[in-house]
Formats: structure tokens, sequence, C-alpha cells
């Protein structure tokens, strides 16, 4: 698929914290991390994205992201709080997100989602309501 | 403008009534009413005109981004400079749930007889059904249409022709005549009801629900400025109905119980089943409106799918949040938090905390790169500036003046 | 990216307040003090009244009368505490203390009439809370004057 993607890209500006979509436009989560790779005698290059609660946590302090770590292990959907997205798979960089070629459902990141769908949701009677026109 | 917009500014103005009108703006313009009769009548109106403002820039803001101001907030400025706002945003949401929901506790107390912390479970339950079944226009146009009830204020004040050289007087700060913490304290609670974050905050979100673009920027002045001075125009009424129902009987509002009695006397069979009425609708209204704003906060700072409109499997964690919310909120109510008090005190809070929801809003609002022509002008930054000003002001004395004058 | 704005001014300026507005509070005299407390009393007697008659005007169901009746007796009850453990002398607190007893037996007295659907019982204590009011604000009155 084609890429739409800028000339320059302001790292903390244009992808931090940015809301990221999959290919459906399906809202994922947000950008909680950039990981550089730094390579000798070159400028560095950004590796992948990051996604996640310990990701977060690690922007706040080490301390936070230990508390994070402890408590995802006691409740823990998934093992790691850490979702990573290789660079090549993004796919489009607009003002108010950032779109993956992927599909959520693929991806850790609906892990809780789903796990309340099927484990709650489920249960729980209800019409469905769809779009109002 | 075409029919849909037409339409929009119908209901946005309904819906701001409900909003706007909640069970802060009764605790506060009665007790105001009661003890001040027409004196404070200043703070409500300095309040009206700060939140009209706040509210067409969230709205304009919606419209031309797009984003709702939590999600625009994270992105502009980054997670760590939003975890505070955030924090604080979360605790008074959380705080004036409790408050709303006890007001529709005590309004079923008032019409059955049964104890208001007997109905804070299955009050809960109504709320979280409403909102599980619900899409956001539903919710729009029925707590906007039943909040038309809350005009009974306006109709006993009309009926009471109340000395308008006194209503026009307390239109002007003026410096009590007794009692001063009280009066101070009661001038931060009304304008910490009226100036409340979540009212804008919210805001935005729903005009994201609503799908508004950038042709809605003129419909939404109309909205703001007429919606919530509409709804300020009930809580004159209610100040009005103390004043002259309470004040000369020397009854001050410590408690709902007192309050209850305001339209009992212009109406003489039907003003308590009115009062009732009234306060459980407004509050209902705003529960909803507050639970929706704590789970659009959450999800938009994680950034997890969200929307009213979406079936709950589509956005489980999102239905989570206001699931929790309102279930906790209720709990204050279930172990016997006073009302009033868990009013007041939100009320307090929200007046405390303005300064730090309202900045980053601010500084948004000025982002020419964001909003292009639609940007702050000179006026709406010279207002933004004096909200600051009172913001802070707020800030510094509503906590002491809580101990002092509660 | 901005960091968050420096909490200490607000802060600041609210410790200094507060400590202030305490300092004010502090030095206020016995008498003063149970002064304030009368207030919110003189409130829940006129509170009882306006209740009692509005329910022998069919205005307020019989249920309201017994909540609220129950919430003024407790507070009525907090204010005849705080006299008695108040250190102004016996001759300024006996009295309001016996004005709170009063007016707690007419509340009584008036959850009783309307249970019984007596309204001519609900008139006279009705009338008895006014008496009531009328003592207090006597009451209130002389100690003002007696408190610079």
């Amino acid at each position: 698929m084609k890429k739409k993607l800028p000339d320059e890209l302001e790292l903390a500006r244009d992808l931090l914290d940015k809301q990221v979509v999959d290919r459906d436009e399906t809202k994922m989560g947000r950008v909680d991390g950039l990981v550089l790779e730094l390579r000798e005698g070159k400028p560095p290059r950004v590796d992948h994205l990051e996604m996640g609660s310990s990701v977060l946590a690690r922007r706040l302090g080490p301390r936070i992201e230990r508390w994070v770590s402890a408590f995802r292990q006691r409740i823990g959907v998934q093992k790691a709080g850490r979702y990573r997205v290789p660079w090549e798979k993004v796919q489009e960089i607009v003002p108010y997100q950032v779109k993956l070629d992927v599909k959520v459902d693929e991806t850790p990141a609906f892990a809780w989602e789903h796990w309340l769908r099927d484990h709650v949701i489920a249960h729980i009677p209800r019409g469905l309501k769809g779009k109002t026109d | 403008m075409n029919m849909k917009k037409a339409a929009t500014l119908a209901l946005g103005i309904l819906t701001s009534v409900g909003g706007f009108f909640d069970v802060g703006a009764i605790a506060t313009s009665a007790q105001a009413g009661a003890l001040f009769r027409y004196q404070l009548l200043w703070a409500l109106a300095l309040g009206t005109i700060l939140v009209v403002f706040l509210v067409e820039m969230s709205g304009r803001f919606a419209a031309v981004t797009r984003q709702a101001l939590p999600d625009a907030i994270r992105q502009q400025f980054g997670f760590t400079s939003w975890l505070v706002p955030f924090a604080v945003l979360t605790l008074i949401h959380f705080l004036t749930l409790g408050a709303e929901i006890g007001g529709i506790c005590f309004a079923l107390h008032l019409l059955t007889g049964l104890r208001v912390s007997f109905w804070a479970l299955p009050v809960a339950a109504l709320v979280w059904l409403f909102l599980w079944r619900s899409t956001f226009s539903a919710i729009e146009n029925s707590t906007a249409l039943l909040g038309l009830i809350t005009l009974a204020f306006v109709v006993a004040a009309w009926r009471y022709h109340p000395p308008m050289g006194q209503v026009l007087a307390g239109l002007l700060p003026s410096l009590p005549h007794h009692e001063p913490a009280r009066y101070w304290y009661i001038a931060v609670g009304l304008l910490g009801a009226v100036i409340s974050p979540y009212l804008f905050y919210f805001y935005s979100s729903g005009a994201v629900e609503d799908e508004w673009d950038e042709s809605y920027v003129g419909v939404n002045r109309g909205v703001a400025a007429i919606g919530m001075g509409f709804g300020s125009v009930i809580s004159v009424g209610a100040i009005v109905v103390a004043a002259v129902v309470l004040a000369p009987r020397g009854i001050q509002v410590d408690d709902y119980h007192q309050a209850a009695l305001m339209l009992t006397q212009v109406f003489p069979f039907w003003g308590f089943a009115l009062f009732a009425v009234s306060m459980g609708i407004a509050c209902l209204g705003a529960a909803v409106e507050l639970s929706l704003a704590m789970a659009y906060t959450q999800a938009q700072t994680f950034g997890w799918n969200w929307g009213e409109d979406l079936d709950p499997r589509e956005d489980a964690r999102f239905c989570l949040t206001y699931t929790v919310a309102i279930l906790a909120a209720a709990l204050l109510i279930l172990f016997g938090v006073d009302p009033l008090k868990l009013t007041l005190l939100s009320m307090a809070i929200n007046a405390a905390v303005l300064p730090f929801v309202a900045l980053p809003f601010l500084l948004l609002m000025n982002d020419r790169k964001l909003l292009g022509k639609h940007a702050n002008g000179w006026i709406s930054n010279s207002v933004t500036i004096l909200t600051l000003v009172v913001a802070i002001v707020l800030a510094a004395v509503s906590i002491p003046l809580m101990f002092l004058g509660g | 990216m901005r960091s968050s704005i420096s909490q200490g001014a607000p802060l600041f300026g609210a410790l200094a307040l507060a400590a202030s507005l305490c300092f004010a509070c502090a030095s206020k005299s016995p008498g003063e003090k149970l002064l304030d407390a009368a207030q919110p009393a003189a409130s829940w007697i006129a509170t009882l009244r306006m209740t009692g008659e509005r329910w022998n005007a069919n205005s307020v169901p019989a249920s309201f009368v017994r909540a609220t009746v129950d919430k003024a007796r407790d507070e009525l009850a907090g204010v005849a505490e705080e006299a008695k453990k108040s250190p102004v002398p016996a001759e300024v607190k006996l009295p309001l203390q016996r004005l709170m007893t009063e007016a707690r037996a007419a509340g009584a007295g008036l959850e009783r009439a309307v249970k019984a659907g007596d309204r001519p019982a609900v008139a006279r204590q009705v009338d008895r809370l006014a008496a009531l009011a009328g003592e207090l604000a006597a009451w209130q009155a002389g100690q003002e004057g007696r408190a610079p």
C-alpha cells in the first residue's frame, strides 16, 4: 500500500503521543514511546514505535515503571506492557493520527478489549446499538 | 442554515440547560438566595460570561480540529505535562458525579420517603443502563427535553415579582453586610458550580460525537451563548425564589430538606413534586454527562476506542470506565456521605483546580497551526486571561474558605 | 513541549491566607463562637415552622415532615451540646440549652401531630415554634449586645 509520510518529521511534535489507528481506522492506542537506533558515524534513526502502559510508566520514572510492572504481573492479560511497532508498519502520518498497516485484532494492543469482550460483555444482555443516522 | 444545523442549535441549547443547572447550581443558588438574597447575583453573572466563552472555545476547537480536548492536549503537550491536569480532572469528575448521584437519590427520597442511601445502587443502575443502551443523540435529546421542567424556578421567580431594583443591584459586586467568610465561600462555590471544568471538556467530546465540522463554528456560538445563558436564567430563578421564600424566614440551606421547601408556597399543590422532579432530572442529566466525561477523558488519554454510538463490544474499556466511575461514585452515597456536603466539597475543588485544567486548553486556543483563522482573537483572549486570573484567585482561597465558611 | 506550571505560587498563597484566616477566627471569643453556633439553630426552628405550615396547607407529604424533623432535632441537639461544652457563664448558656430542648420537643410534637393527621395540633406546634423563635432571637440580640 502506498505510504503517505511527510518529508520531515519532528519526533516530539508530530509523532510522540499521537493517536494510533489501524488499517480500518480503529483506534489502537497512542505512540507512548519511540526507540532510535544509534549507528556509528551516522545519524540515529527511528527503529520502532512503542505502545503500552510500561512505556508510559517509564516516562514518569523508573520507580513508577517498576510498580506498573508489578501490577501487571498480578492481573495482566499479557505479560509485556510493551508493544513494539516496526517503522515499516507506519503507513500514514497526518496532523491528528498515525495509521499503521496492521489489523488491531492481530496486535497485542487490544488484549484488554478482547478479554473484556469475551469474559464480561458476552455475559451482559444488550441490544445492538450501531450508529444512528 | 440548513435543517440539521437548526436542529443542532435547538437541541444543543436544551443540552446546555441540563448540564449547566445541576446539583451544584441548585445548592449554591439556594444558599446564596437564602443568606444574601440578591447580593451574589454578580458571581452568577460573572461565571456565566466566563463559561459562555469557555464553552464556545471548546466547541470551536472541536469543530475545527475534529478532536476533543483530552485527545488534543495529550497530543500537543505530551503525557507528562497532561498528567497533573488529567489526574485532577479525574478527581473532580468522580466527586461531582458522586454529588449528582446524591442529588438524584435525594429527589427520590423526597418523592418516596425512602432513605437517600437506599437509592444509591438503584440510581447507579439506572444511570448505567441509560449509558449502556442509548446512543449519544438519544441521551442529548431526552435529558434536554426533560430538563425543561427546571423552568419551574423561573416561573416561580416571575410570579413573586421580586424588587427589580435590588435584583439589578445584586448584579454588581458588593461587600457583605454580615458573615463575610460565608459570603465569599458561597461566591466561590457559585463560580465553581458554574465554571465547571467538566462542562467545557465534555462539550468538546460531544461535538466530536455529533460530528461537527468547521461549518458548525457559527452555530456553536449560538449554542454556547443561548444555552449557557438559559441555564443561568434558571439559576437566577432559584436565587430569587430562595431570596423571597427562605431569607425572610431566616431559613439557611444547610441541608437539602430546607431547599425542598422553596416551591411549596407559590405552587401549593405541585411545588414539592416540582422541586423534586427538577432536581432529579437536572442531576440525572449531569450524572450521565459526568460519567461520559470521565470515560472520554480516560479513553482519549490512552488512545482507546471510544464513542456512545459504538456497540460496547467495540469500546469495552470505554464502557468499563464509566461503569467503574458510576459504581465508585454511588458508593459514596451508599456509605452515607451527606449529599449537600459532597456537593459543596466538589464545588470548592472544582474552583481550586480550574487553573490546572484551563491552562492547557487556553494555550491550545491560541495555536494557529491547529486552528488557523479560528484561533482566539483579542476578545476571547482577554476573557481567557480574566478566567485564568479568576481561576487562580479561586484556587488560592477556596480550600481555606472551605474550612472557615463551611 | 511545556512542562507543568509550578504549583508553588498558588499553594503558598493558599497557606498564607489560611494561616491569617485561622488566626482571625481563633481570636473569636467563646461568646461569639456560641452565637455562630446558634445561627443554624434559628434556621432549623424556622424550617420546622414552615414545614408544619406547609403540611397544614397540603403542600408537603408526611414523610417529608418526618425526615425534616429528624434532621432538625439532630442539629438542635448538636447546638445544645456545643452550648454545654462552652466556657461561657451558665446564665448565658442555660437559656440556649433550654431553648434547644423545647424546640426539639416541639419538633417531636409536630411529627406526632402529622402522623395523627391532627391539623389543629400541628397549628399549635407551629405557634409554639414561632414563640421559641422569638425567644431565640431575643437571646441572640442579648448576646450580640454583650460581645463587642
